[in-house]
């Protein structure tokens, strides 16, 4: 691995096109949101009261919602708090939730059972009335929702990990390690943990993705993201009201197709890692 | 043979795995992969261990090299006993002990090259070697079992099963060991490459003064290389014997009935085939008595009461069956 090197992951990941052209878009997205605000002075929070609940037009060019802001603005400024929650949540649920898996799955016994049956525990209780929970106790900001979010989706990355690497550990390689003289420590980092990953990678689109969603969701029941700050959630949840859903699309269309842009790209994105880092996929 | 150095001995080791959950206290049960095996390996010797699948010949492999841990019994290493030592304390003997795989495919990390797998037990052992004298001494033992350069960067499924077992065996030779666990080295490899294989470890062996313990269940592949050889049956030791006197003169019926079934490439070589009727005994439930008893057409009440005991016949010659001399 240290031989080829971060030059041939990048050459296997861009020999992997649609991952490569994933990247790209993702880039380009990012820099929207994180540029184009500030550079056209978009603003997303003053409401513009001649124009309520107007298509798009010159001035709006995504149109306004409700009470006359700006569609446009609002998605780009919600682009950021859906990403950083996505992603800092799913940081926080794998940093809990790998080590736990690998322990787990590695030394098993009494040790496994604990943690499996704790994530049983945590996976039998309806995370959203826990985290709803979380949240109000914390009061509601971004950080409370990402933690609550986070938290309470460790027990995915921890069962996933905990299968597989239940399964590399019954690999011959394992034992070979063992007679080469290895300590516990150096054959779950050289052996076990790189090759029990992959999985990961596949899931990580899903992890985001859904983080995205539980944080609307959680705003809809009044505890994510407060207004008048706006979130991919909070606009898709504009379309719960008939009138909007029916003939107002331009409300919660954006958000929908930036939102589904995004989850396409990460999971793209996370099979070209895992390709990459595979030495069996030589493209 | 017999005024050589001893470098490896066990004393009635055992490996039992348990098969119920020790949640159904009843009562405990267990596998008897190993039952009681003394097994002694001179310097020097390359003593061949031999039965059929499931008799326990890999698990005493790896748990001579403490890929398992002991359930009872003793392993003494050049007048070590090291049947308690934990991975740190067997960290420095593994430069000595080392082990080559039965599938080369599965023994491989697949996200490390074959240079990176070659070299992988100088990066562990202090050996007291620089980094180019780690790349050179690599080097040279690739090119000595045979893989050439062109083949150094490339990733195990890139290769053919010789060529990885090759690979192996390097890894395995690379820190001059002093003894060499042999899991069924060529019983994955085509038969074509058997014979090179096989070729290249005996001289390897001659070489170095290695003992290698080669595990087989084909006694052909044991008879050419082997010195001494021990026959398993049900985790126990049932003969036991250097190589011509067990060919010329084997005692034990199951030694019998295994060397009438190695074929003769001679049609008109009329000989008695032994077959045998029947599976081996489920480990978990071993018969009473004889561990051979349910197959052997000799057997007598007797051999079904009580153990037979590995008796010397002389001339190290050993055998485990109340009526030897008898048939």
């Amino acid at each position: 691995m240290k031989r080829s090197g971060i030059k041939t992951f990048f050459k296997k990941f861009i020999h992997h096109k649609a991952a490569a052209v994933a990247l790209v878009l993702f880039f380009l997205e990012l820099a929207a949101i994180l540029i184009l605000p500030g550079a056209l002075h978009l603003d997303a929070v003053t409401s513009d009261f001649l124009n309520m609940a107007k298509g798009p037009s010159a001035e709006h060019i995504w149109g306004t919602d409700e009470i006359g802001r700006d569609i446009f603005a609002r998605v780009l400024y919600g682009g950021r708090i859906s990403l950083i929650v996505g992603i800092c949540s799913t940081a926080l649920s794998i940093a809990i939730g790998l080590p736990l898996g690998v322990v787990a799955g590695y030394y098993q016994g009494a040790v496994g059972n604990f943690i499996m049956r704790l994530a049983d525990m945590f996976m039998s209780f309806p995370s959203m009335v826990l985290s709803l929970v979380l949240v109000t106790v914390l009061e509601p900001s971004m950080w409370t929702v990402i933690f609550a979010i986070g938290f309470l989706g460790w027990t995915r990355p921890c069962k996933l990990l905990y299968g597989s690497v239940m399964a590399t550990k019954g690999r011959e390689y394992v034992e070979v390690a063992v007679t080469l003289g290895y300590s516990n420590r150096k054959i779950l980092m050289k052996y076990v943990i790189p090759n029990s990953l992959s999985p990961l990678w596949v899931s990580l689109a899903f992890m985001i993705s859904s983080a995205i969603i539980t944080e609307s969701s959680l705003n809809f029941l009044g505890a994510g993201i407060q207004p008048p700050q706006s979130s991919w959630g909070n606009l898709i949840y504009a379309a719960q009201q008939f009138d909007v859903l029916t003939t107002k699309v331009w409300m919660w269309i954006p958000a929908c197709i930036v939102l589904l842009i995004t989850v396409v790209c990460i999971n793209l994105i996370g099979e070209g890692i895992r390709d990459a880092l595979d030495p069996k996929m030589r493209r | 043979m017999g005024e050589q150095k001893i470098l490896l001995e066990t004393k009635k080791l055992k490996k039992y795995y348990q098969v119920n959950s020790a949640l159904q206290s009843k009562k405990k049960k267990y596998l008897k992969a190993v039952d009681g095996v003394d097994l002694v390996v001179h310097q020097g010797e390359v003593v061949g261990l031999v039965g059929e699948s499931g008799c326990g010949k890999s698990t005493l492999g790896k748990t001579v090299l403490k890929v398992h841990s002991v359930t009872e019994g003793e392993i003494i290493y050049q007048g070590e006993h090291i049947e308690d030592y934990n991975l740190a304390k067997m960290r420095p003997l593994r430069r000595d002990m080392q082990m080559i795989f039965q599938d080369p495919y599965a023994a491989l990390n697949p996200r490390m090259t074959v240079f990176a797998s070659a070299r992988e037990p100088l990066t562990i052992q202090d050996m007291g070697l620089t980094e180019e004298q780690k790349e050179e001494r690599t080097k040279a033992i690739l090119s000595k079992v045979g893989v050439t350069e062109q083949h150094f960067e490339k990733y195990p499924h890139e290769l053919s099963g010789g060529q990885r077992q090759r690979v192996v065996i390097a890894r395995a030779m690379i820190t001059n060991p002093k003894f060499v666990v042999c899991d069924e080295p060529v019983s994955a490899l085509d038969v074509s490459v058997r014979a090179q294989v096989l070729n290249l470890m005996r001289r390897l062996q001659r070489e170095t003064g290695v003992s290698y313990l080669f595990i087989s269940h084909d006694l052909s592949v044991v008879k050419y290389i082997c010195d001494t050889i021990y026959v398993m049956y049900l985790g126990k030791v049932v003969e036991k014997s250097s190589k011509k006197e067990l060919f010329e003169n084997p005692s034990h019926p199951y030694t019998q009935a295994l060397i009438s079934a190695i074929p003769i490439p001679d049609l008109y070589t009329d000989r008695e085939r032994i077959i045998l009727s029947g599976d081996i005994p489920s480990p978990v439930n071993p018969p009473m008595g004889c561990p051979f008893h349910t197959r052997c057409k000799y057997a007598t009440e007797r051999c079904m009461e009580s153990v037979p005991e590995l008796r010397d016949m002389g001339g190290g010659h050993c055998v485990a069956c109340h009526r030897i001399g008898e048939f």
